[in-house]
């Protein structure tokens, strides 16, 4: 066996240990280094889009240049351009640095009044409501020619950013002895009323004025969210992970009523296939920790933003695994000492009995989402330092 | 007026994925449009 392949299957027992929330060898260092390393390299975003010889020169480069021992999403991206001028239309759209970001107005496409059929049978709603509003290419004077072929060019594009992301996930592995943590992604059904029918203003107001119709649809859409992973096997040291997007607006009374039933619901049924759940908490989450305690117990990664994670640690660090802790913003505006200096009261604080993996709190996405000096120094810190013995 | 999106679904269901039987249409019909969404 290589020493390449050795270190992979270290990592791997490393990472299974973690997040069963049992004491591993030591603390493992996790990359989210997501479209910060363009920036790295002198690059933007826009210009690996369009070119996998630049995708795989920052790949290379981060994985040079900075210790991990696993990556939770890499410089590769699963949207492009193309793909929405095809489909005219869609609820991304990108700067110009070739970074993604929601369009203003395109997400609510859905009436208020609509809920009952997108409870009746939501794959026929999807169908007959929200894409021919939601895109050009499905309205209903396209005629079905055009529809076949646009599809077509569709699929182009997906098999393109499929590309990307086995460039990525092959260096990574082959070259580097790091496999990629996150085995699949998906919403909680009441964030994808969210972020793909009703925007935040429209959710908020029916939460307000039919609660009701909202938790059911959240029930409606638990199959739809588990039918997106069903192909998916859990694996050793991976995890199918959860971003949550509305949690933090809600207070408890509201979030118990329509969030919590679809949410609970969601995450028993992939723990019951056999899955370990990473839960992506952003923002602010200890109005919420009641609930967080009766998930699962060590079935749950929880990936936490803005919460002091020693209070984490201490409400919820016997119920499940925690990740992250280091800013983003400390990672570019501190200087190399302090960085170490929080560093190192994470490792002393966090890592006793397990369960911590450190990493940042948030996706490295912009240029001001780290400063590389501090980013060498805090990783090879923690290899070193996050060693129990 | 009528839409042909479930008929276009169906026949690269059909000739794209490969599905045979009507419960692989189905399937595949479902597949496609929450890739869409």
């Amino acid at each position: 066996m290589s020493s390449l392949e050795q270190a992979r299957l270290e990592r791997m027992q490393i990472m299974d240990d973690v997040i069963n929330n049992r004491q591993p060898k030591r603390v493992p260092v996790l990359s989210a280094c997501s479209t910060w390393a363009y920036y790295y390299k002198g690059y933007k975003p826009l210009d690996g889009l369009n070119s996998e010889e630049i995708l795989a020169e920052v790949t290379r480069a981060i994985y040079t240049d900075f210790y991990w021992d696993v990556v939770d999403i890499g410089p590769a991206v699963a949207h492009h351009p193309d793909l929405y001028e095809i489909l005219g239309g869609g609820t991304f759209t990108f700067n110009q640095e070739g970074l993604h970001q929601t369009r203003p107005g395109a997400v609510n496409v859905m009436q208020p009044d609509e809920y009952p059929e997108l409870i009746k049978d939501p794959y026929g709603y999807m169908l007959e409501y929200i894409l021919p509003r939601r895109y050009a290419l499905f309205a209903p004077d396209v005629d079905f020619r055009t529809k076949y072929e646009g599809i077509l060019k569709v699929f182009a594009v997906r098999d393109r950013i499929a590309r990307q992301m086995k460039i990525h996930n092959d260096i990574a592995e082959k070259e580097f002895g790091l496999f990629n943590a996150v085995n699949g992604l998906l919403l909680a059904p009441v964030d994808f009323i969210l972020d793909y029918l009703r925007d935040f203003s429209g959710i908020m107001q029916d939460i307000k004025r039919r609660p009701e119709a909202v938790r059911e649809a959240g029930m409606a859409l638990v199959q739809y969210a588990l039918d997106g992973v069903a192909n998916i096997k859990p694996e050793a040291g991976k995890t199918l992970l959860i971003p949550m997007h509305l949690p933090t607006f809600l207070n408890p009374r509201d979030f118990e009523k329509v969030y919590w039933p679809s949410y609970k619901a969601l995450v028993d049924a992939l723990v019951e296939r056999g899955h370990i759940v990473k839960c992506a908490f952003e923002r602010k989450y200890e109005h919420l920790f009641d609930f967080l305690q009766e998930l699962p117990k060590n079935k749950i990664v929880g990936v936490f933003e803005d919460d002091d994670i020693r209070v984490v640690k201490k409400k919820l660090g016997d119920r499940m695994a925690i990740q992250g802790g280091l800013s983003t913003q400390a990672l570019y505006y501190a200087s190399k000492e302090e960085c170490l200096d929080i560093v190192k009261g994470l490792i002393d604080d966090l890592a006793p009995g397990g369960g911590y993996i450190f990493g940042t709190n948030k996706s490295m996405i912009h240029a001001t989402d780290g400063n590389p000096e501090n980013l060498k120094a805090v990783n090879e810190f923690v290899h070193e330092y996050g060693v129990y013995r | 007026m009528e839409n042909n999106n479930r008929e276009v679904l169906e026949k690269i269901a059909k000739e794209v994925l490969g599905a045979k039987t009507p419960e692989e249409v189905e399937k595949a019909v479902k597949i496609l449009i929450k890739s869409f969404m």
